[in-house]
C-alpha cells in the first residue's frame, strides 16, 4: 500500500526550502545504446534512412514540456553525408524544430550535422555529438530517430560502430552509439 | 533531528514534488540555423576577442549561485586546426577555473589555451566539423547567467571561423550545412540549492 502526503511546501529545520514544483526538472527520460556493426544506405534525396536502433521514445506527460536529446553516434562515413532527425519515421519539419538546417531548407545537404572529413575512412571510426530539443506538442507517445542521407550526387553507406574496411580487428576499432532522451516539465 | 517517510510528496495541486540535492531544476536551450562567419584573432585577451553571440547558451531563472550548471553545446563549425574554443561567463573569462581552461598551461599563453580545440582534420573547405563543447560551473549568481563561446587563434594569425557552413560554400553539394544546438542544465547544489530561499 502506497502512502502520499500533500503539502503546499517543504522545509528543513533551518528554514530552506526542499521541495520542488516539477517545472524545469526531468520528470521522465528514455535511453538508447547499441554496439553493434550496422549499415544503412544514404540515399541522395527524399528525407533520409533512419537508424532505428537509435530511437528515444516518450508519451509527454504535458503538450507544453520540452524534449531534451543527446546521442554520440560512432562510425565511418563519406565525408559527404548529413545527419536528421526523424519523429514518428517522419523527418521533423515543424517551424524552428526541423531536423535540418531551416534557414536552406530541405536540402540534401542541409542536415542537423556532417560528415567527418577525416584523413582515413579505412579504419579507426569516427564520433559525432548530437543535440535535439523540440517541444512535446502532444501527449500521445513519440519516438525520435537519427536519419541520414548523401549530400552529394552519388549515394553511400554509412557504417555505424564499425570502421569502413574492418568489422573488428587491431587498428580498426568497434564502438558503440549511446542516447538519452530528458522530458523537462513545464 | 526529524524524519518523514513517504512514497510520493505531491503539493495540493497533486504535482509530484522532487527532493532537489542533485537533481535537475532548470534547463535552457538554444538553436542556430544562421551562417555567419567570425573573425578569430590570434594574441588578444579572449574577452576583447570576438564573440560568438549567436551561439550564447542562458540559464534562465537560476535558483542560487552555488547550484552546478553543466552546458553542452553541440557545434557545426569550419575552421582553422590552429583554433581553440573558450567560454566566457556573463562575458569574463576566468584563467583556471574550473572547466573554463586547460589550468597546467602557463597564464600568459592563454591564446593557445581553450577546453576544446579545432580538428585537424583533411578539409577545410566542405562538410563542417562537429564539436561537443562541455562546461560545468557553479552558477555564480542568481538570474540569467550568459555563456558564450569564443573562438580563438592558437598562433599570432587570425582566421574566420564559420558557423553552420563550409569555407568553400553556403550550401551545394557536398557543402553541407547544419545546424548548432545547445542545453544548459541547473543542478541543485546540497551548499546551494535556492528555490525560494
Amino acid at each position: 500500500m502506497s502512502s502520499e502526503l500533500r503539502v503546499n511546501d517543504i522545509y528543513n529545520l533551518a528554514g530552506k526550502r526542499l521541495s520542488a514544483s516539477g517545472v524545469g526538472n526531468v520528470v521522465s527520460s528514455d535511453f538508447t545504446q547499441f554496439c553493434e556493426p550496422y549499415l544503412v544506405y544514404t540515399q541522395n534525396s527524399g528525407n533520409g534512412t533512419r537508424f532505428n536502433a537509435l530511437s528515444l521514445s516518450v508519451t509527454p506527460k504535458k503538450s507544453s514540456n520540452i524534449l531534451v536529446m543527446q546521442w554520440v553516434i560512432t562510425g565511418e562515413v563519406s565525408w559527404n553525408e548529413v545527419l536528421l532527425i526523424h519523429r514518428n519515421d517522419d523527418l521533423v519539419t515543424d517551424g524552428g524544430q526541423q531536423g535540418f538546417n531551416n534557414e536552406v531548407g530541405n536540402n540534401r545537404w542541409s542536415g542537423l550535422l556532417g560528415g567527418w572529413y577525416d584523413n582515413n575512412n579505412d579504419s579507426t571510426p569516427a564520433s559525432w555529438k548530437l543535440t535535439y530539443h523540440c517541444v512535446a506538442n502532444t501527449t500521445n507517445r513519440l519516438y525520435f530517430t537519427p536519419a541520414v542521407r548523401s549530400s552529394q550526387g552519388n549515394e553511400d553507406w554509412w557504417r555505424f560502430n564499425r570502421a569502413w574496411a574492418s568489422n573488428g580487428q587491431g587498428n580498426y576499432e568497434r564502438t558503440c552509439s549511446i542516447g538519452y532522451l530528458f522530458e523537462i516539465g513545464t | 533531528m526529524s524524519f518523514l517517510y513517504a512514497d510520493n510528496i505531491r503539493d495540493t495541486s497533486g504535482n509530484i514534488t522532487i527532493p532537489p540535492y542533485g537533481s535537475v531544476i532548470n534547463t535552457s536551450t538554444m538553436r542556430y540555423d544562421g551562417r555567419p562567419g567570425y573573425y578569430a584573432r590570434g594574441w588578444i585577451a579572449p574577452s576583447n576577442q570576438n564573440t560568438l553571440f549567436a551561439l550564447r547558451l542562458t540559464a534562465n531563472n537560476v535558483q542560487h549561485p552555488n547550484n552546478i550548471l553543466v552546458a553542452s553545446w553541440q557545434l557545426s563549425i569550419e575552421t582553422d586546426n590552429n583554433t581553440t574554443f573558450k567560454v566566457l561567463k556573463n562575458g569574463s573569462w576566468q584563467d583556471n577555473s574550473l572547466g573554463t581552461s586547460n589550468a597546467s598551461a602557463p597564464s600568459d599563453e592563454w591564446y593557445w589555451k581553450g577546453l576544446v580545440c579545432a580538428y585537424h582534420d583533411g578539409d577545410n573547405s566542405s562538410t563542417p566539423s562537429n564539436y561537443r563543447l562541455l562546461y560545468i560551473c557553479r552558477a555564480g549568481s542568481t538570474g540569467s547567467v550568459n555563456l558564450d563561446i569564443v573562438a580563438q587563434a592558437a598562433d599570432d594569425g587570425g582566421r574566420t571561423v564559420y558557423i553552420n557552413r563550409t569555407y568553400g560554400s553556403g550550401g551545394q553539394d557536398a557543402h553541407e550545412i547544419c545546424v548548432c544546438t545547445g542545453v544548459v542544465f541547473e543542478i541543485a547544489h546540497e551548499n546551494g540549492v535556492g528555490l525560494t530561499d
